[in-house]
């Protein structure tokens, strides 16, 4: 059953605890801070039932409709599916909001691909989890996640010598009904919108940490549970025209604390056991189905970003400068080639079990470090185009509601054949893209949404075929040594070997 | 005389007209959006009058006390005590006040150490000379808008429409003065300002004699009004949730002239298009102007550097190799900045010499300088950003947490780490966040590389600085040295 985004923002009205300072936030969809989040998340809930767009975003099974994200699937076809469904959510919002329904909903779906990970160790429970998976795909339910520990967390010693509380998240009582959370645990953005919240590691534990590991998915209103929001960059004074993405694109942060929260054992899916927390992510198709959607989302936004940035050269009049087209030049290669790191996960799919197909892991990975390696140089480019035009509008369109101010404005920020409203458009768009707190956050989280540095890369050293890789230098080397000349290979030889060490 | 921070602030309350999109600002000192800032530029006139930093801020000529960055510099000291009258003023704001009083009254200084560049008939050395006495004497805030509208580059268009080309132009003189209509760019400080200098530090097409115009006006003349960008100060909750924003937003102010009287004694320059541009660069006053831009780049390097070594501390990575190296970078590049400001007093110039024996700061160590501090900023937010990792985001939106007793032991509990209790680590976030994040950090990253103007005007500089002749030299007496005719003897040590 869809929801439509009127179903939707009733049905987030659910009495949670949210808190921006000290101020409690009732209604989140009527909150100046979050108001415009809400609509936009609505939208997205009236898109998805749009009856034109039914065969891009849903899929229909033996026993009903779905999101598109929620396709398990079994062929390239499949696989280009999901990638258009997520695309058309990406474009949406220009890419500007990572914690999309279809986000956490391709974590659980790979989850669901590889359910017997869940029976291979204690602690695991496969039951539940498809449970989970079915009740968020009937239901059309938002589920954000929150999957790291306090960075306080890191120093155990320092708390126990200290006799004071932990803080990382962990369960504290258990019983028949379930378990008793106590704890922190970040940061689960989306999290003023969602449904629910998986919560988990995806950072791995100690092999003690066994009352860490708990992993279950939960409603975001359950008693005892408050969700301390980051600052929302929206005012009751924000004004669509002088800020247009951050009025309509905050996702919202929120630190996650835990105070006696009761979980019935239903929504437990992995429990008292530290490597499985983690493993579950790693060992089933859920890693890499939930980042393909973040790499559509990135493409999306590096599309917006170019497009302005060319937009920027043309209202400077800069845009035939051989020195700028060399920029936009070197921008639409970068859009081009991270793209085609999308299409490429299509193209060289893997086959995994049960006959299901997989988007190329390596290909993935190698998108998610690029992505974080250059969105901060994008920028800074766009920073270069735009010059210093952003700090000669005036400090709001209000301007234009007195009018010889406004007759003023008219006149005198005009340039040539672009109207001063126009200019002001654009260069406010632009800044709220590069220079805004949202825009600032954005930076900050395209190089740390998926973890540090260190652990991007690692999961791109972990997937790396070095034997593979490592054969083709051995192969060549076997081919001479230093007494004597061995026989010259011939072309043949040599292509014959590279096959046979190219699998991927 | 020295004025005090009251008298300053008295002296700014004198009916300006500003707007914030279409709302009137009565009295800057007052007003929400400005009021913090104000403050600090009062703090900084109390800090120059401080008789303790007498003989720092402070020199004594014609019989009266002035403040340091009036100093004409005679001497290689002379040159020290301005940078340190700089340094400690740019400490003071730690680089945040990019137009602080001693910024465009260095540009004025500067141009009345040569004053002759301002040649008759269209130049006015003795206007020049006067105005400077003026500001020196009085302790005047000037701040300067040099730079015409981006619409006015197109200058066709607007003779095609027959409507009027925006920049800012004489419409009419008499014997009394010039009246000037039309906008000009972008003045820095002006809300906290006495003064504004109007000119062009971009060259103009010789032609544009009526945009040449280079005058000096009150921030109150009649038929001037302040359009202001987006005050960052609104913004703020509290000082601790916005440190930065709250007390050092400069203010950027266009500036809309609607037949503004000029007194011929504040006329400059008139007429003369090339003229206008050549007195900041035939006299030292582009020199001593951007000296103290890179004086205050450097307090502001260190601010970047401390915070990045506590942020490292804070998280606990301070011992994990790669930061180390990376705080070892940003290390090197401060210790950088502070070698190219202190080289530029070591080599500087007996320039422009003249009767009163002038001396300069080093040109093209100044401009190396500019060209670093304009190339490189946003590499060191990107470090910061980077050793911040979503630390802030985690921190709760404001520190109104600490007011409700419930919150604030929950947030006390949770937020500690061993390395810091919960309210020390999130004002050293939200501090690092007004640094690489906030609106106001973006405006900085926006002005560290323009406030110089676009890079190919900053090479300018260095490019017309150079003394080519010298270099092509160097590779001319190489390749002298030998040939492809046969033996010449090859070189010895001793030659």
């Amino acid at each position: 059953m869809l929801m439509t985004g009127k179903e939707y923002l009733e049905s987030i009205r659910d009495g949670r605890t949210l808190y921006v300072g000290r101020e409690r936030i009732t209604d989140q969809t009527r909150h100046p801070a979050f108001a415009g989040g809400a609509r936009t998340y609505a939208a997205l809930y009236d898109m998805k039932c749009d009856p034109a767009l039914r065969d891009i975003m849903t899929f229909e099974d033996a026993d009903g409709r779905y999101n598109t994200y929620y396709l398990q699937p079994r062929s390239q076809d499949d696989l280009r599916r999901r990638t258009r469904a997520h695309r058309k959510i990406a474009e949406f919002c220009f890419g500007l909001m990572g914690r999309t329904p279809d986000a956490i909903a391709g974590n659980i779906t790979g989850l669901s691909m590889k359910p017997e990970v869940f029976d291979a160790e204690p602690g695991g429970n496969r039951a539940n989890l498809l449970n989970i998976y079915r009740h968020m795909r009937r239901d059309d339910i938002f589920t954000t996640y929150a999957l790291v520990p306090p960075p306080a967390a890191r120093n155990k010693e320092y708390y126990q010598a200290q006799g004071i509380q932990q803080p990382a998240l962990r369960v504290t009582a258990e019983d028949d009904n379930g378990v008793t959370l106590n704890g922190m645990k970040m940061l689960a953005s989306g999290a003023a919108y969602a449904h629910e919240v998986l919560i988990g590691n995806v950072m791995p534990l100690a092999p003690d940490q066994l009352k860490e590991a708990i992993t279950c998915v939960i409603p975001l209103n359950l008693p005892g549970l408050s969700l301390w929001s980051r600052r929302p960059f929206n005012r009751a004074d924000t004004i669509e025209f002088d800020s247009p993405l951050t009025y309509h694109f905050d996702e919202s942060d929120c630190m996650l604390v835990f105070q006696d929260v009761k979980v019935p054992w239903e929504k437990v899916i992995v429990h008292d056991n530290a490597g499985l927390s983690r493993n579950i992510y790693i060992q089933t198709p859920s890693h890499v189905m939930a980042n393909h959607q973040c790499n559509v989302r990135f493409g999306t936004k590096l599309r917006f970003m170019v497009a302005i940035a060319s937009l920027l050269a043309r209202a400077t009049g800069a845009r035939d400068i051989p020195a700028v087209r060399d920029t936009l030049g070197r921008l639409a290669a970068m859009e081009a080639g991270y793209n085609a790191m999308i299409d490429g996960q299509i193209e060289a799919c893997l086959q995994v079990d049960h006959g299901f197909v997989l988007y190329n892991r390596r290909y993935l990975y190698a998108a998610i470090n690029w992505a974080m390696e250059n969105h901060s140089t994008v920028i800074d480019i766009m920073r270069e185009l735009m010059g210093g035009g952003q700090f000669q509008f005036p400090a709001s369109i209000e301007v234009l509601d007195d009018p010889a101010l406004g007759e003023l404005f008219g006149t005198y920020w005009a340039a040539g054949e672009q109207s001063a409203v126009d200019r002001m458009k654009l260069f406010k768009l632009a800044w709220d893209l590069v220079g805004s707190d949202h825009a600032s956050r954005a930076t900050s989280y395209e190089k740390f949404f998926v973890g540090p540095a260190f652990a991007v890369r690692n999961y791109n050293f972990i997937n790396a075929p070095w034997d593979e890789l490592h054969q083709i230098a051995e192969d060549f080397m076997a081919t001479y040594g230093y007494e004597g000349t061995a026989a010259s290979r011939t072309v043949t030889d040599i292509r014959a070997s590279h096959s046979a060490t190219h699998k991927n | 005389m020295l004025r005090t921070g009251k008298e300053h602030l008295e002296s700014i309350r004198d009916g300006r007209v500003i707007y914030i999109g279409s709302e009137r600002v009565d009295d800057v000192t007052r007003h929400p959006a400005f009021r913090n800032a104000a403050q600090t530029v009062a703090a900084l006139y109390d800090m120059k009058a401080d008789p303790a930093l007498r003989d720092e801020m402070t020199f004594e000529e014609d019989g009266d006390r002035h403040s340091i960055y009036y100093l004409r510099a005679r001497s290689r000291e002379d040159l020290q005590r301005r940078m340190n009258g700089h340094r400690r003023i740019a400490d003071f704001t730690y680089g945040m006040f990019g137009r602080s009083p001693d910024h465009v009254s260095s540009f004025v200084t500067g141009m009345a150490m040569k004053a002759d560049e301002l040649k008759a008939p269209c130049g006015h050395p003795d206007h020049l000379l006067a105005y400077y006495h003026h500001i020196r004497d009085n302790d005047i805030y000037t701040v300067y808008a040099v730079v015409p509208p981006q619409a006015a580059r197109n200058p066709e268009f607007y003779h095609r429409q027959n409507i009027p080309v925006p920049t800012l132009r004489v419409v009419r003189e008499d014997d009394s003065g010039v009246v000037i209509s039309g906008m000009k760019m972008l003045a820095t400080g002006a809300l906290f300002a006495n003064e504004i200098w109007i000119g062009n530090v971009i060259p103009l097409a010789p032609d544009q004699k009526k945009e040449a115009i280079t005058c000096a006006i009150p921030c109150n003349a009649p038929g001037l009004q302040l359009w202001s960008r987006q005050p960052a100060e609104l913004g703020c909750i509290s000082q601790v949730d916005s440190p930065l924003a709250y007390r050092y937003d400069e203010s950027d102010s266009m500036l809309l002239c609607d037949e503004v009287k000029v007194p011929w004694e504040r006329v400059f320059v008139h007429d003369d298009a090339l003229l206008s541009r050549d007195i900041y660069v035939k006299t030292p006053s582009h020199c001593f102007g951007n000296h103290q831009s890179n004086v205050r780049y450097w307090s502001k390097m260190k601010l970047l550097l401390g915070l990045a070594s506590k942020i490292a501390n804070a998280t606990g990575a301070d011992q994990v190799p790669a930061v180390k190296e990376t705080l070892g970078r940003i290390s090197a590049q401060e210790a950088m900045i502070a070698g190219m400001v202190n080289g530029q007093i070591n080599a500087f110039e007996n320039w422009p010499g003249g009767s009163e024996g002038y001396v300069c700061f080093n040109r093209r160590m100044m401009y190396g300088a500019l060209e670093w501090c304009t190339q490189n900023y946003s590499k060191f937010v990107d470090d910061l950003r980077e050793l911040c990792g979503g630390g802030v985001f985690q921190m709760p939106a404001n520190i109104s947490v600490m007011n409700d007793p419930d919150l604030a032991k929950n947030f006390q509990t949770f937020w500690q780490t061993p390395q810091a209790d919960a309210l020390t680590r999130m004002k050293l976030f939200k501090l690092a966040w007004d640094m690489v994040g906030s609106e106001f950090a973006g405006r900085h990253q926006q002005y560290e590389k323009f406030y110089a103007g676009a890079s190919f005007i900053i090479r300018n500089h260095s490019y017309r600085e150079t003394d080519w002749g010298a270099f092509n030299k160097i590779v001319e007496d190489l390749m002298a040295s030998y040939s492809h005719g046969g033996a010449k003897p090859a070189k010895t040590a001793a030659a």
